[in-house]
């Protein structure tokens, strides 16, 4: 039972970072500086985002609602102890939404649209900083349970190189996302979108290595127990493998097959960072962690939990696949 | 900076207090406004009317805006919940997790649907396209009633047993089928109804009366009018069994709201009145004999627990939950008033717009549904304290240690701030660019 639950989070989780990453990463694109027209760069981001940008932010909430709902210890941690990132990420969260409601829904197209977009753009690079600002602490694990000092407690793991670096890094790994998914679906422009795609690419292999460095530098043996477990590095490497049939689907315009590859990418990405750390969540320096099957609810919550999720999805499901249908005849025109 | 304990308290109830109802209005808005849009669609449908598609197309402009804002500000109370009350999620979110997940579901579909009616002009079948903005109003009614359980949840804590500090044996199903659940959820529901039926009356009538698109404001108005006769006029039956359901299950809150210190048989109703708690008196009120006990427990002669009968320490503050729960009475009683005449005007068979009193005192109680809302919601949670979970667990109890709540406090405040002018500005927009330019949209 607890596993499902997991599965599920980890399935809403995944989805967040996909479709909200690239929604994110779109974000940050639109005020990039680039040969592409601000106008039609506005324009496609517009088209391909408008319709489910709602949705796609929900899977977060469903991963905030599992979260305290079958795993309580672990969203109190969470809590309590990333209280300022998350804080920060909320604060960037709301701007970001309101910015785009009102640069997509005021009727009048004027100096306004400009600040719109800046507000736009600037709360997506803070909300990618903070998200990967998470992951690396969390993948860094430098808090002790038993610290009661206000700095060991709300600052210290994730106020340190480790963290910070990951958090640039993601921030180029979600423009990388959205820049695959936008070139794929540019109708115009395209060579200019492949350009943008290709030196995104090369500055995220850039930060890539610089992360991995200073988390070498920082903390080897953390940085060990991720990567050198036999199952992350298969991972990592099929994420590289993949980048050729990526390029090819994206050159061929073969938009479902980009997008099912660029899944399976991160997909390979989130699991080398947390197959090593299941079946805990929280692994801390000292060795003390919490446990997904240690940390879940009573049987009782998790069944009335289990119910909810496959109800839910049996609704879900079949809306948004006809949301995503009448979606794509909106990009298509 | 804060230092001590009291002090970071407040400023988490204040943030929670401006996140709650700056939300509660996106909310409200989000419930009841699809319903009119799928109302003006229809008529579009059925008569082939061009100033209901036009009316349809506004609307769903503001519901985009507004249910975008409720979308990332309700977001925002979901990582509140957890920054700033840890404890209280950890002990009540395996309890009132299902609820929230259901609630989840019923946003999603909303969300869904609503993506589906905004992208799905002459993509999809007219009347697949109605269903979906139908369905945006069902989702949006249904998570608000599914929230609601979570809410009556903490001022009627059910479905658990509590030993040594921990809450065991869960049954969530208790836990959100509560004994408040009902009375909660239709006062809110139709409070929503009213609210924002009112609202939209306000504005039309006020463009009506200005001359600006006549037909296109007589529309709104017809539609809008039955939901709100029908609302205002059920509202003081739901406030009645509301109220005797609080004087069942929370005295104390009870008799803070009408500020009555000892307890009484034939207690008088007061109106108005500011609370003396030092001398445990109310100045300037008017008493009604024997009202009070008859609307606590529908026998003229019963008693009713007083605040003396309770420890000064779970008192709440009484001062506010009696002024905002006469503001609430008052502003419901006001719209229930312009209900009646509505209704009489209808009776006689006169359109609502040959009275150009009406319409003005649509106009003048257009906000008053919104302001009763928001003093509602205050009587709910300040009455509710000192506990978050009542008789179970106090607010302090369930506060983060996290420093600089202060900050934090006036960080949100500026951004809502902020976020309320520039809606007020975008919507004022979207009635410039639709009625009072001269080229019209």
């Amino acid at each position: 039972m607890t596993e499902f639950i997991v599965f599920i989070l980890a399935v809403a989780l995944f989805l967040y970072a996909l479709l909200a990453g690239a929604d994110f990463g779109a974000g940050i694109i639109e005020i990039l500086p680039s040969k592409i027209p601000t106008n039609d760069k506005t324009v496609l981001i517009g088209k391909a985002m408008g319709p489910v940008w709602e949705s796609n932010h929900i899977w977060l909430i469903l991963a905030l609602v599992i979260s305290f709902n079958a795993f309580p210890g672990i969203f109190w941690f969470i809590s309590e102890w990333f209280h300022f990132p998350f804080g920060a990420l909320a604060f960037g969260i709301i701007f970001r939404g309101a910015s785009f409601t009102f640069l997509h829904y005021d009727p009048i197209k004027d100096g306004s649209q400009k600040i719109y977009h800046w507000i736009f753009g600037l709360s997506s690079v803070w909300c990618t900083f903070w998200l990967g600002l998470i992951v690396g602490s969390l993948m860094l694990g430098n808090f002790s349970l038993s610290d009661t000092g206000i700095f060991e407690r709300y600052f210290k793991h994730w106020l340190n190189p480790v963290a910070i670096s990951m958090g640039f890094f993601v921030t180029f790994l979600m423009m990388f996302n959205a820049a695959l998914f936008l070139t794929a679906e540019a109708k115009v422009h395209r060579p200019l979108w492949r350009s943008l795609t290709l030196k995104i690419f090369i500055v995220l292999i850039l930060s890539g290595l610089i992360t991995h460095g200073i988390f070498l530098a920082y903390a080897i043996d953390r940085w060990k127990f991720f990567f050198m477990n036999p199952v992350s590095i298969v991972l990592i490497v099929f994420s590289f493998l993949f980048l050729m049939p990526q390029i090819y689907t994206i050159d061929r315009s073969l938009r479902n097959s980009s997008r099912f590859i660029a899944g399976l990418q991160l997909i390979c990405i989130m699991g080398a960072g947390f197959y090593p750390l299941y079946p805990n969540f929280i692994l801390t320096q000292d060795a003390t962690s919490i446990s997904f099957l240690e940390a879940s609810a009573e049987p009782a919550v998790l069944r009335a939990l289990i119910y909810a999720l496959v109800v839910g999805l049996l609704l879900i499901l079949p809306g948004y696949y006809f949301l995503m249908k009448i979606f794509k005849s909106n990009i298509d025109e | 900076m804060i230092n001590s304990a009291m002090d970071s308290l407040l400023a988490a109830r204040l943030q929670m207090a401006f996140s709650l109802g700056f939300h509660i209005i996106f909310a409200v808005i989000g419930m009841v406004m699809p319903v009119f849009m799928s109302a003006s669609y229809w008529h579009y449908l059925k008569k082939k009317n061009p100033d209901a598609l036009e009316l349809t197309k506004l609307w769903m402009k503001g519901v985009a805006i507004f249910f975008a804002v409720g979308a990332v500000s309700g977001t925002l109370l979901s990582f509140e919940l957890g920054l700033l009350w840890p404890e209280f999620m950890k002990h009540a979110g395996p309890i009132v997790g299902m609820p929230f997940s259901w609630e989840g579901t019923a946003f999603f579909l909303e969300a869904i649907a609503l993506g589906i009616f905004l992208y799905g002009f002459e993509r999809i079948s007219p009347w697949k396209h109605w269903f979906a903005s139908f369905m945006v109003g069902v989702a949006g009614v249904t998570s608000g009633i599914f929230v609601m359980a979570v809410n009556s949840w903490m001022n009627a804590p059910q479905g658990f047993d509590f030993e040594n500090g921990v809450f065991k044996n869960i049954d969530p199903f208790a836990a959100m089928f509560n004994d408040a659940w009902f009375s909660q959820s239709h006062h809110m529901t139709i409070a929503a109804f009213t609210s924002v039926s009112a609202g939209v009356l306000g504005i039309h009538s006020f463009l009506y009366l200005l001359g600006r698109r006549k037909n296109l404001n007589l529309l709104a108005i017809k539609i809008a009018a039955p939901f709100f006769i029908i609302s205002a006029l059920l509202q003081p039956l739901s406030g009645d069994l509301a109220a005797k359901d609080v004087a069942k299950r929370q005295p104390i809150k009870f008799a803070a709201m009408e500020s009555l210190f000892e307890t009484t048989r034939s207690a008088p109703l007061v109106l108005g009145g500011i609370p003396n708690v030092e001398n445990e008196r109310v100045d300037y009120a008017i008493h009604i004999p024997k009202i009070l006990s008859y609307l606590a427990h529908g026998d003229l002669n019963s008693e009713v627990k007083g605040l003396n009968d309770f420890p000064k320490e779970h008192w709440p503050p009484v001062a506010i939950v009696h002024v905002a729960f006469q503001i609430m009475v008052f502003c419901g009683s006001l719209l229930a008033l312009a209900a009646v005449l509505a209704l009489l005007t209808i009776i006689r068979k006169k359109s609502l717009a040959s009275n150009p009193w009406l319409l003005k005192l649509f106009v003048l109680v257009s906000p008053l549904g919104i302001v009763a809302i928001e003093a509602g919601w205050t009587v709910t949670e300040v009455g509710r304290q000192p506990w978050i979970i009542y008789g179970f667990m106090k607010t302090k109890d369930a506060l983060t240690n996290a420093p600089a709540l202060q900050l934090t406090f006036y960080t949100y405040l500026f951004l809502y701030l902020f976020l309320m002018v520039v809606v007020c500005w975008l919507f004022y927009r979207l009635i410039l660019v639709h009625f009072l330019k001269k080229d019209g949209p």
